[in-house]
C-alpha cells in the first residue's frame, strides 16, 4: 500500500550498479566508510563526495528518491550537529550561555560530523537501493565463510538474517494494522507528555511481540516439515557471479583510494 | 494399499493431562483424497503432525508407505510427506517465490542444476511460473499457498497434507487452491489428506474421517458420512448446501430419500419430482 | 441520543500521490441508522478503505463523510476525525491479534478508559460487554492469552462493544471459525442489531449477507457499484459474476431450478427455498 521509499529499501530498477556482484558492492561500501575517516581537508572531502555522486548517478535512482530515504534520519543528524556545536569547546569563543557555547572548534567539529554522517548514510543507501536485501545476505555469507573454520555457524546466521529481512514488511504491515485497531479504540498517539506517549506503545508492542512469537513457532514447524536440519549441509540455489564489471569496479576503487592519499599527502 | 497407516496411536502433549489422540487406528488409501473433520481441539492438526513425524506418539505405530515414522527415518518421512499449514505468511521462508521453492531442495542437498528445472516444473504445475521472482508481500494468500504446494511438489512426495490451508483465504484464493488439488488428484500420484471446516472442501473429497475428543467416531466415503446431518451438527461443522436442503425438506415432512445429495443431485431430484 | 446516520458524499481516497488507481473513487452512500449493511467485493476492492474512513482512521482525499453530527473532509484535523470514532466501533479482521492486557477485564476496559469514562462506568461496562458476546463475567480475571482462539475473538469483540458504539463495523468476523462458532457469533451480531446498533459487515460469505443484511453495498476496484436490498443484488447472477462475488447456495439452487423450468421465487436462504418447495411437493403427495 505504501509506496514511499524508506531508509534501506531496495529500488527495483536496472542500472550498472544494480548489476554488480553484491560482494563487490558490500566491499565498496565498507571500504568507502573507512576512507571517509581518512578525509582531513576540503580537497579530500570533496574528492570522496565526487566519488559518491558518481555512484549515485550510476545507480539510476533519482536524487529525490535518495532524499526521501534520508529524510526520516534528518532529525537525528540535526540533533547531533546542534549538540556538537553547543557542547564542544576550543578555539575562538563566539557565544555562550550556561554550559552551552559556540566556538570555532565546535563549528569545525560539527561540520566534519555532518559531512561524515551524510556521506556514510548516503553510501549505505546506495548499497541498499541497488541490492535486494537477500543478495546482501548472500554477499555477507561469502565474506563470513572463513569464520566456518572457527566453528562459527555461518549458514545458520545468514539464513536467520535473510528470514528476518523477509519478515520486515510483514511485521511493518501488522504494526500498522494493530496501531489502527487501537486508535479505533480511542487511543490517541499524539497526546500527552513523553512518558504518556511511550506508554501508548504498550498496546501496540505487546500484540506485535505475541504475534511474532507465534509466527516464529509456525515458521520453525514449517521449516522442520520441509526437511531443514541446522546441522546438515545444504546446497545453495542462489549463486554469486563475479564478472568483468566487478573487477573494473575494484580497480576504480583502488584508484579512488590512491588519489585520496595523493591529495592527502599534498602530491595532488 | 494404504499410503499411511496409524495403529493404536496415543498422544498427549507434555505437561498436560488431556489425551489428544486416544488409541487411534486408521488407514489412508493410496491415491485418494481424505478429509478429516471435527471440533476445534478434536486432535485433527495433531494427527497431521504425527504423520509427518513433527510429533512422536507416546504409544502405537505410524507408517508412511512401508516406512515406520521414527526419529531414524525422519529425513525420508519429511520427503514423502508435505504439509501446507494454515497461515500463508508463516510458512513462506524464501525472499522470493523461487527461493521459497528452493528451500526444501537446498535442505535435501539437491545439486543446483537440478534445482532450476525442478523449481520451474513445480511452479508451472501450480500456475505460478510467471511470478517466480515475486516477493511474498506482492502475493495474495491463495498465491502463497500455491507456492507452498509447489515447494512440496518439488520434493516429489507421496502424501500431501493440508492443515486448514484454505481457512485464511478469500473465496477466490480458496477456489484457486481447491482447483489445484482437484487437478493433482486426477494424476493419482498423491494421497491427499485435508483438514477443514469448509463444507465445500469436504464435499469434493473421496473419503471423510470424523474425529471427536481424540477418537474416530465415523469414517467412510463422502456420500455416506455427510448423509448424517445430525452428526455434522453435533461436531459443529458446516453442512453442504445440497444436504442442507434435503434436511430442510425432510424437516417439513417431504419424503426425501435418506441418502447424500450434492447440490446438482438435489436439483435433479426436485426437477424429477415437480 | 439520536441514532446517527452515515452520509458519504463524493468521497475519493488515494494512499499516496503516485499514479496508481485510487483506493476509493467518487463514492456516494447513505446508511440509515439501525441498518444491517453487508459490504462485499473482491479483495482490494476498497471495502476496508471505505469503513476505515467511516471510523476516522484516515481522511478522504476529497469529498465529505458525515456520521451523526460529526463531519470530516480533506481539511479535517485529527480531533475532527476522533469525533467520528465516538459513534463507531471497528472490529478488525482477526481481532484476537490485538489483545495486549494482562487480564480480559483490563483489555476490555481499554477503549472506555480512552474515551474518558469514570471508573464506575468502566467497571460496569466490562461485564456487560462480556455478556453481549456470550462469555461469563468471571472471564474478566483470566489472561486473554490462555483462551481458545474462538474465545479470544469474543473478548476482542467485547473490547469494541464496551465502548457502546451506535455503529459497529465488523471485518470478516467469522474468518477461521468453525461452523458452530460462526453461527453463535452471527446470532450475537443479529441481537446487537435488534437492539438498535447499526451493523456494517464486510464479508466474502454471501450466505451471511443474504441471511442477515437489509442493504448490500457492492464495491469493485474502488467504485461503489451498487447499493440495494439483498433480494435485488442476488437476483442477477451475471452482475454477481462481473463483480467477482459468489452466489449464496440457496440462490444458486433456486436459479438452477428456475432454469429447469420450475416456478420458484428466488430464495435467499435454504429455509425459504425449502418452504416453497415443501408447499409444492406436499401438494403432490396429497394427490397421490
Amino acid at each position: 500500500m505504501n509506496n514511499k521509499i524508506v531508509f534501506g529499501s531496495y529500488v527495483p530498477i536496472d542500472s550498472p550498479l544494480h548489476r554488480l556482484d553484491p560482494r563487490m558492492k558490500l566491499l565498496m561500501c565498507v571500504w568507502y566508510v573507512v576512507l571517509v575517516f581518512f578525509a582531513n581537508s576540503w580537497g579530500t572531502s570533496l574528492w570522496l563526495l565526487a566519488a559518491l555522486l558518481c555512484a549515485m548517478l550510476l545507480s539510476h535512482v533519482s536524487l529525490r528518491q535518495y532524499w526521501q530515504g534520508l529524510r526520516p534520519l534528518a532529525w537525528v543528524i540535526v540533533f547531533t550537529v546542534v549538540f556538537q556545536v553547543l557542547f564542544s569547546s576550543g578555539g575562538k569563543l563566539y557565544w555562550h550561555w550556561g554550559i552551552m557555547s559556540i566556538t570555532h572548534d565546535g563549528l569545525v567539529n560539527s561540520l566534519i560530523i555532518f559531512y561524515r554522517f551524510m556521506v556514510i548514510i548516503t553510501a549505505s543507501t546506495v548499497l541498499t537501493a541497488t541490492t535486494p536485501t537477500l543478495r546482501i545476505a548472500d554477499g555477507l555469507d561469502w565474506f563470513m565463510r572463513p569464520l566456518k573454520f572457527l566453528k562459527v555457524p555461518v549458514n545458520q546466521i545468514t539464513l536467520m538474517l535473510s528470514i528476518a529481512l523477509r519478515f520486515i514488511p510483514t511485521i511493518m504491515d501488522e504494526a500498522g494494522k494493530i496501531t489502527n485497531a487501537q486508535r479505533s479504540r480511542g487511543m490517541n498517539f499524539h497526546q500527552g507528555n513523553l512518558v504518556k506517549r511511550v506508554k501508548h506503545l504498550v498496546p501496540v508492542l505487546i500484540p506485535l511481540f505475541v504475534n511474532s512469537f507465534k509466527r516464529a513457532e509456525d515458521l520453525a514447524t514449517a521449516m522442520e516439515a520441509r526437511g531443514y536440519d541446522p546441522d546438515s549441509p545444504r546446497t545453495h540455489f542462489r549463486q554469486l557471479h563475479w564478472q568483468g564489471s566487478d573487477t573494473m569496479t575494484f580497480i576504480l576503487m583502488v584508484l579512488v583510494t590512491v588519489i585520496l592519499f595523493l591529495i592527502r599527502g599534498g602530491l595532488l | 494399499m494404504d499410503a499411511v497407516t496409524l495403529t493404536n496411536v496415543r498422544f498427549q502433549y507434555p505437561n498436560t493431562d488431556r489425551l489428544i489422540l486416544d488409541d487411534v487406528s486408521l488407514g489412508f488409501p493410496q491415491g485418494e483424497w481424505t478429509t478429516i473433520i471435527g471440533h476445534n481441539g478434536s486432535g485433527k492438526s495433531t494427527l497431521a503432525r504425527l504423520i509427518d513425524g513433527l510429533l512422536i506418539p507416546q504409544q502405537g505405530q505410524i507408517t508412511v508407505g512401508d516406512l515406520p515414522v521414527t526419529e531414524k527415518n525422519m529425513t525420508r518421512v519429511h520427503q514423502q510427506v508435505g504439509i501446507v499449514f494454515q497461515n500463508p505468511d508463516n510458512q513462506f521462508v524464501g525472499a522470493t517465490v523461487a527461493d521459497d521453492v528452493a528451500f526444501g531442495l537446498e535442505n535435501r542437498q539437491v545439486p543446483r542444476d537440478e534445482m532450476q528445472t525442478r523449481i520451474q516444473q513445480s511452479l508451472a504445475a501450480v500456475d505460478m511460473a510467471q511470478l517466480a521472482d515475486a516477493e511474498p508481500a506482492m502475493l495474495s494468500g491463495g498465491q502463497k499457498q500455491r507456492v507452498a504446494i509447489a515447494g512440496i511438489l518439488a520434493l516429489e512426495p507421496k502424501i500431501i497434507i493440508l492443515d486448514e490451508a484454505t481457512s485464511m483465504l478469500d473465496p477466490a484464493g480458496r477456489q484457486l487452491v481447491l482447483n489445484l488439488l482437484k487437478q493433482l488428484r486426477t494424476q493419482q500420484k498423491y494421497t491427499i489428506i485435508s483438514i477443514t471446516h469448509d463444507p465445500a472442501e469436504m464435499a469434493i473429497a473421496d473419503r471423510v474421517v470424523v474425529l471427536d475428543q481424540g477418537k474416530i467416531i465415523r469414517q467412510g466415503p463422502v456420500a455416506k458420512v455427510l448423509q448424517d446431518v445430525e452428526l455434522l451438527r453435533q461436531i459443529g461443522v458446516g453442512i453442504p448446501a445440497g444436504q442442507a436442503l434435503r434436511q430442510a425438506l425432510a424437516d417439513r415432512g417431504v419424503a426425501v430419500p435418506a441418502r447424500y445429495f450434492t447440490e446438482q443431485e438435489m436439483v435433479e431430484w426436485l426437477c424429477q419430482k415437480l | 441520543m439520536v441514532m446517527p446516520e452515515i452520509v458519504i458524499k463524493n468521497v475519493s481516497f488515494n494512499y499516496s500521490n503516485q499514479n496508481i488507481r485510487p483506493a476509493l473513487d467518487d463514492v456516494n452512500l447513505r446508511i440509515a441508522a439501525g441498518s444491517f449493511v453487508g459490504i462485499v467485493g473482491h479483495t482490494g476492492s476498497g471495502k476496508s478503505t471505505l469503513v476505515s474512513l467511516i471510523d476516522g482512521l484516515g481522511k478522504p482525499t476529497s469529498g465529505q463523510i458525515q456520521v451523526g453530527t460529526a463531519t470530516v473532509n480533506a481539511q479535517s484535523s485529527p480531533e475532527d476525525l476522533a469525533q467520528l470514532r465516538r459513534h463507531v466501533g471497528y472490529v478488525f479482521q482477526f481481532p484476537e491479534q490485538q489483545l495486549f492486557a494482562e487480564t480480559v477485564g483490563q483489555d476490555i476496559a481499554f477503549g472506555p478508559t480512552n474515551l474518558g469514562w469514570s471508573s464506575e462506568q468502566v467497571q460496569a461496562a466490562v461485564p456487560e460487554a462480556l455478556k453481549l458476546v456470550g462469555l461469563p463475567a468471571d472471564f474478566a480475571d483470566r489472561s486473554p492469552f490462555a483462551l481458545s482462539g474462538g474465545q479470544m475473538r469474543r473478548v476482542a469483540i467485547a473490547g469494541v462493544l464496551a465502548m457502546k458504539p451506535a455503529i459497529l463495523i465488523l471485518d470478516e468476523p467469522t474468518a477461521g471459525l468453525d461452523a458452530a462458532a460462526t453461527d453463535r457469533l452471527l446470532t450475537n451480531i443479529a441481537q446487537l442489531h435488534a437492539a438498535g446498533t447499526t451493523i456494517l459487515l464486510i464479508t466474502h460469505q454471501m450466505d451471511q449477507v443474504a441471511r442477515y443484511a437489509d442493504q448490500v453495498v457492492v464495491m469493485n476496484q474502488g467504485h461503489l457499484v451498487k447499493s440495494a436490498p439483498p433480494s435485488e443484488i442476488f437476483a442477477d447472477p451475471a452482475f454477481l459474476d462481473a463483480n467477482h462475488l459468489n452466489v449464496p447456495a440457496a440462490v444458486a439452487m433456486s436459479h438452477r431450478l428456475r432454469d429447469a423450468g420450475l416456478k420458484i421465487d428466488p430464495a435467499l436462504s435454504i429455509d425459504a427455498l425449502a418452504d416453497q418447495l415443501a408447499a409444492k411437493l406436499g401438494g403432490e403427495h396429497g394427490e397421490q
